[in-house]
This record gives structure tokens, sequence and C-alpha cells, in this order.
């Protein structure tokens, strides 16, 4: 039996149902029904059952693209910060193959890079990875700091939206999925782009985003407000 | 958590800077909104709480009798205490205050004892013997910059608002009449204007991002008829004598502006 | 004969004060809650899940949860010292034990949460109140949980049970007792009394306790649903 509809809003604590589906994120299971254990929107699938919360804050899983940045330097790791609860680390060998490289040549605190998640063991230390393709430090560009919904927005459902905003637009945009756009190109386009991302960040949820963003995308100057 | 995007801000904050624009869109001398909620604790003898943007201040008056000070016999006693909340900033601990806090009562406590906003002559009750005590204390809530401000507009605003029971001496008796509460005189109004410097430019009224790049600061507390009552320059970096007297004249613009805010509560 | 006696302030036994409840209503912290009953003003801030650095302080397997209730030196008659006292170091460990059963800390490792509960004014009840705010504050922060815990206080005044004790009737009642409850499974997370009660003033007592934290669980998730409604 369903205690709740499908995307209604549920509280910790809210009985969701008692049918035997997989429990999901934010959910727990108590005597073999099953409870929300915060606050959003409850989905129900043919099998499993889930909760996304509003704010829904990041948590990291093997292979994800993130942006981070160097906190500090000790003698086997870097940490970094990955703008979520735990601070990730990239381990020193992974660029240096017992050469006498002088390492802080390589990558310094403050610095910017590219980085994917490697692993995530039970208790939350996330190792990083900047060995394949496309990863890095960045040197220009600027990196705009969204919701979740905005991410999932870009990267899962409609990622050829990316693909409009670097061809009409010249943009280069890197999407990383701990909350974090990296976007270069001149300084009016990198503008333009980030007002396009602060419309879907305020209206992650809006009928027709998609339409709309491609209209304004291929018209520039169109009204966003309209 | 670090913020991340620290250094991505500091470039596009100077860059504006130098267009002479600020990341939130203010000229160089615009106040954030400022919202003044007087009477907002029953407890207290006078209270408000205070929002500068986000950065959010409770002052509250307690009043007691006590003892004058020996070298101060024919006056009252105001003490001021500011605290710091853990729940203001990530940045912020709970336990007793910092330096930081310190300095910000002291400065708070001098912008009001100058002044003076009220005669501490009309604080004694009796000399030698008797005075009122009132405590200020100023709870920062919540933190985006420039509590020297936000801190004394709620010090004086609840100072303004306070009410004590009327004192009446019999053959040297006190009697306390709870149910007769009067404002207390006010002598000078004082407000404070602080002023920061960040690449050379003077900004009034700092956010929490442009703070974490200012380079010093300078606040000047004025009484209403345009005398200077307190400085404060605080900051590691230095100020030349142009540009004191520049933050002066922002901060005498500005300190009017303040005092018509003031007129508005009762 | 309970039906007819009116309190004080007015209220029936069975009444509380108007409440107020808002989350979200702090700049930076992860999560907030404000909470106005009767003259109580209380401020709830949690900062957290945070990575703690200290090994002393962190557990490998789980997070640690701080609490800390302070009342402002403004917020009772007689100015209060600023700083701990005993009374309110007693406080933060019962909120804290009385919150952490719902709390599925085990998902943070090595970090902590940390709860402060800011009492700007007090008239009775604050401990229950700050129960009810960290409560919503930790919702509000998204920190999975199994239940909102819910708090109130019931006690005996002129010899009539009674519910959620103004700061005269704590002071001058018979008895005085703060619960706070898991409202999903109806356990007790969180139960002081001072004063005196029969066994059966007991039972009566605490089925008017439940009755008044159920009331006050719709009000929680009534305020969380308002704020989605909000950011809609």
């Amino acid at each position: 039996m369903y205690f709740v509809e499908n995307k209604e809003v549920v509280f910790p604590g809210s009985l969701l149902t008692d049918n035997n589906l997989k429990n999901g994120k934010g959910t727990f299971k108590d005597n073999g029904k099953i409870f929300s254990n915060m606050m959003g929107f409850v989905y129900f699938e043919s099998d499993n059952v889930y909760v996304i919360p509003f704010k829904d804050s990041y948590s990291p899983k093997y292979g994800d693209l993130v942006i981070g940045r160097v906190t500090n330097s000790t003698y086997s790791s870097w940490s970094i910060d990955l703008n979520t609860t735990y601070h990730g680390y990239l381990p020193t060998s992974e660029l240096c193959d017992n050469s006498q490289q002088n390492l802080s040549s390589i990558i310094n605190v403050k610095d910017i890079l590219l980085l994917r998640v490697a692993n995530v063991d039970e208790i939350n230390r996330i190792k990083l990875t900047i060995r394949s393709h496309g990863l890095g430090k960045f040197n220009q560009g600027v990196i705009k700091k969204v919701k979740q919904p905005t991410i999932h927005f870009l990267s899962e459902e409609n990622v050829f939206v990316i693909s409009l905003i670097e061809k009409y637009l010249h943009a280069d945009v890197i999407v990383a999925k701990n909350g974090l756009i990296w976007i270069n190109s001149t300084k009016e386009n990198i503008d333009y782009v980030i007002e396009i991302i602060d419309f879907i960040d305020e209206n992650p949820f809006m009928h027709n985003l998609v339409k709309k963003v491609q209209s304004i995308i291929i018209n520039p100057r169109g009204n966003l407000s309209e | 958590m670090v913020n991340i995007l620290s250094q991505i801000c500091e470039e596009n904050i100077i860059d504006l800077l130098n267009q002479e624009k600020r990341i939130d869109e203010r000229s160089f001398d615009d106040y954030r909104d400022i919202t003044i909620n007087t009477d907002y604790i029953t407890k207290a003898e006078g209270s408000a709480m205070v929002s500068i943007g986000a950065t959010t201040a409770v002052a509250g008056v307690k009043a007691s009798l006590t003892t004058p000070f020996s070298n101060s016999p024919d006056e009252g006693i105001i003490i001021t205490n500011t605290e710091l909340l853990a729940i203001a900033s990530r940045n912020f601990e709970y336990g007793p205050p910092n330096k930081f806090a310190v300095e910000i009562s002291r400065v708070v406590d001098r912008t009001i004892r100058e002044a003076p906003v009220i005669d501490f002559k009309d604080l004694s009750i009796v000399d030698d013997s008797t005075c009122w005590k009132l405590h200020i204390d100023i709870y920062i809530l919540d933190f985006d910059g420039n509590i020297m401000d936000t801190a004394c507009l709620a010090a004086v605003c609840a100072l303004l608002t306070t009410k004590l029971p009327r004192v009446t001496t019999v053959n040297g008796e006190v009697n306390v009449d709870y149910d007769n509460m009067v404002s207390l005189p006010v002598k000078n109004r004082s407000v404070l204007c602080s002023i920061a410097k960040l690449y050379g430019q003077l900004l009034v009224d700092p956010s929490a991002v442009e703070e974490s790049l200012m380079d010093t600061s300078i606040s000047i507390a004025f009484r209403e008829d345009g005398s200077i009552c307190a400085m404060q320059k605080c900051g590691l970096d230095v100020l030349t004598i142009e540009e004191v007297k520049k933050s002066i004249n922002i901060a005498f613009n500005k300190s009017r502006e303040l005092f018509s805010i003031l007129d508005k509560i009762k | 004969m309970n039906d007819e006696f009116l309190r004080e302030d007015g209220r029936t036994y069975n009444t509380l004060r108007n409440m107020k409840l808002e989350v979200g209503v702090l700049n930076n912290a992860d999560g907030s809650a404000y909470i106005e009953c009767g003259n109580n003003k209380i401020i709830v801030g949690i900062y957290g899940p945070r990575e703690l650095y200290s090994k002393k302080h962190s557990k490998p397997d789980a997070a640690v949860l701080r609490c800390k209730y302070n009342m402002a030196p403004f917020s009772v008659t007689e100015r209060k010292r600023p700083g701990p006292d005993r009374r309110s170091t007693e406080i933060s460990k019962l909120i804290s034990e009385a919150i952490m059963p719902s709390i599925f800390l085990e998902k943070y490792p090595r970090a902590s949460i940390d709860i402060s509960i800011e009492v700007l004014e007090a008239e009775g009840g604050t401990r229950c109140l700050g129960i009810i705010g960290a409560s919503l504050a930790l919702a509000d922060a998204e920190i999975p949980m199994k239940d909102l815990i819910s708090a109130c206080a019931v006690g005996k005044v002129d010899d009539h049970i009674v519910l959620d004790l103004n700061e005269k009737e704590d002071k001058e009642g018979q008895a005085d007792m703060p619960v706070a409850i898991m409202p999903r499974t109806r356990e007790i997370t969180f139960l002081q009394m001072d004063g005196h009660l029969t066994g059966q003033e007991f039972d009566e007592a605490l089925q008017l306790a439940f009755d008044g934290c159920e009331f006050i669980y719709q009000l929680q998730q009534q305020c969380l649903y308002n704020k989605y409604k909000g950011a809609k």
C-alpha cells in the first residue's frame, strides 16, 4: 500500500509505503515499512522509492567529475576542498613516479583543479585522480556555484544545452557534479552564460525550461524575464 | 568547508572596483537596507533588533541599582558587551568574547560615552551611594560584514528606547516604582559609520566578502551637531592623511542618513 | 472538572500559547529555525555535518553531535551573566540526548554537527522550544532523521493538570514535567519532572503531554511545508 502519492512533499519520518520496494536515497526501512528521512519530494518507481530533498547537497560517487581547490599539501597527498561535507585527497603518487620533481611547481595550495572521484570508502574518505584525459589545473575562466537540480538539468537530462552554449556563445563549459560550473570565453559571453545559468538555477522545475533556455541561447539578448 | 569561490570572487571584485562598481551593485557610498525593530525583547528595559543587509544584531539594556565608582560618585555606570554568536558564521566559535568582540564593545562604548548619548549624571540617584547600572548586551545573530555599524546602531536604538522605573528618595531611602516607567533623557545622539579601504578605494558598509579582501578600515562616530566623538582604525594596512580626511567626509554625509533613520524610531 | 478550569492567562488546561515557527532564518547557517511562543524568542542555528580534524573529538564511524543551549543576558528579568552555567550545561546535555536518537549520525563518520540554541527571551518552557527548534533546524539542514522530535511541558497548577506552563505557572505551580517524543513511534527521548504528582496524575499528565506534542508535530510539519511553498 502507498501512503503518499508520487512526487508528494514528505517530511522526516513520513510513512511512504509498506510494499516490498528497494529503499533508495532519503528513505529508511523500519519493521518492513519504508519511511522518509528528510523533507523533499518522494518518487516511486517500479521497484524502488527515493526522496529528493530541496537543497540536495552533493555526495561524491565513483567516477564523478568534480572541481576542487587545493587547501593543504602533506608528504603523501593534497587536500582538496570539494564544496561538500568532506575534503577529498589527491595522492602525490598521481603526479610523480619517484622522479625527483619539485611538486610545488606542479600543484600549489589555492590551485583549482578538475578531477575525478577514484574511490569513496566506507568512512567517506574521497580519493581523487588527475590521471585521465582532460583533467588538470584551471588557469583561466570563471567558476559558478549552482544548486544540485541545475547540475542534474545540465548534466543528465539536457546535455545538448551545453553543446548549444558552446556553439552559439563560443564558450567552453564544464559542468562538475559537485555544484560548480567552469566557463571560459570572452568577458561579455561569460556574463551572458552566467545569466543563462542563473536563470536555470532560479527556475529548475519550470515548465518548458528546456525550450525557454534553448531560445535564449539561440537568440542572445532575448529577454530572460519574459 | 572553505569557500571555493574566494579566488574567483576576488578577481571579479577588483575588476568591478576599477569600474567604480561593487559586487552587489551598490555605489561606493551606499548602505544596504537598514531595518530597525525596537522594543523587541519585552523583558529588557530597552531593546532593538537591527539589520544592515543580512548582518543582524540584537541589543538589550538591563538596568540594576548599584553603588557608583568612587572616582565618579555622581554618575551612573554603563557597561557594553558584545557576543559574536556561533550561529552567525561558521568562523565564529562558542566561548568568551575574543579580541574582535571586545574591540566592537569598546568602540560602541566610546560612541555612547563620549557623545554622551545620555547624561551619566542622570543615572545617579544618591551621590556616593546609589546609581543605575545599565548593561548593554549586543548579540550578533547573523553575519554579512560591517558588524561594527550594526552593533552600534542596535546599542544606540536600545538606549534611546530604554525606560527605567521612576525612583524617589525619601530621607535617604530609595523607592523604585516599577509601575511608573520613564524614558531616559537623551542628550546627544551619536552614530557610527565604518569605511573600508579596498585596493585603494573607500567603501561604505562593507559586506562579508568585501571585508575578507579589505586592507584596513576606519570607523568614525558622529554626534548630531556634526562633531566627531570617536574613531577607530582597524586592520593591518595603512591610511594616508588624504584617505582619512576623505573617509571623514563620506562618513559625515552617511551619518546624516543614519540620524534620519533614527528619527523614525519613537 | 478540568474542562471548566481557566488559568490565569485565560487558557484552558489543554491550550498551548500562540506559537510561531519559521525555518531558514539565518544567512550563513546550514540549517536554522526561529520560534516565538508567548514572549519566548528562540533562534537555533546548525553548522554541519562538517569534517572534524581533531582525532580526539571525532568518531571514526559516526558524526559527533555538539549542542549548546545559551541564554542571552537580557532574556530574563534579572540580567544573566554571559557564558555557561550549571543550568545551561545540563540543558545542553539533555537536548543533545533528546534529539540524538532521531539522527542517522552513522551516515557522517569523522564529522560534527554543531547546534546552537540561543534564547533571546525566556518566559517558561525554553528547553522544550529548544528541542522543537533544533529538530526543525536539522530538517532545514536536510540532515537525515528518523522523525521530527516534538516537545512540550505539562504540570500541575492549582491541583489541575495543565499543558504548556508559562513562567508564573512554572515557578508557582505544584509540578513541572517537560517531555519530548518521537511522534512516529511514540517513544520518549526526554523526560524531566520536579514537584509532586501522584501515580494517577502522572499518567494523566503524560497523556496530555503526548497530545500536546502531536499537535506541535503538526505545526512543525506545516512550518517546513511553508518553506517549500515559499521556495516555489
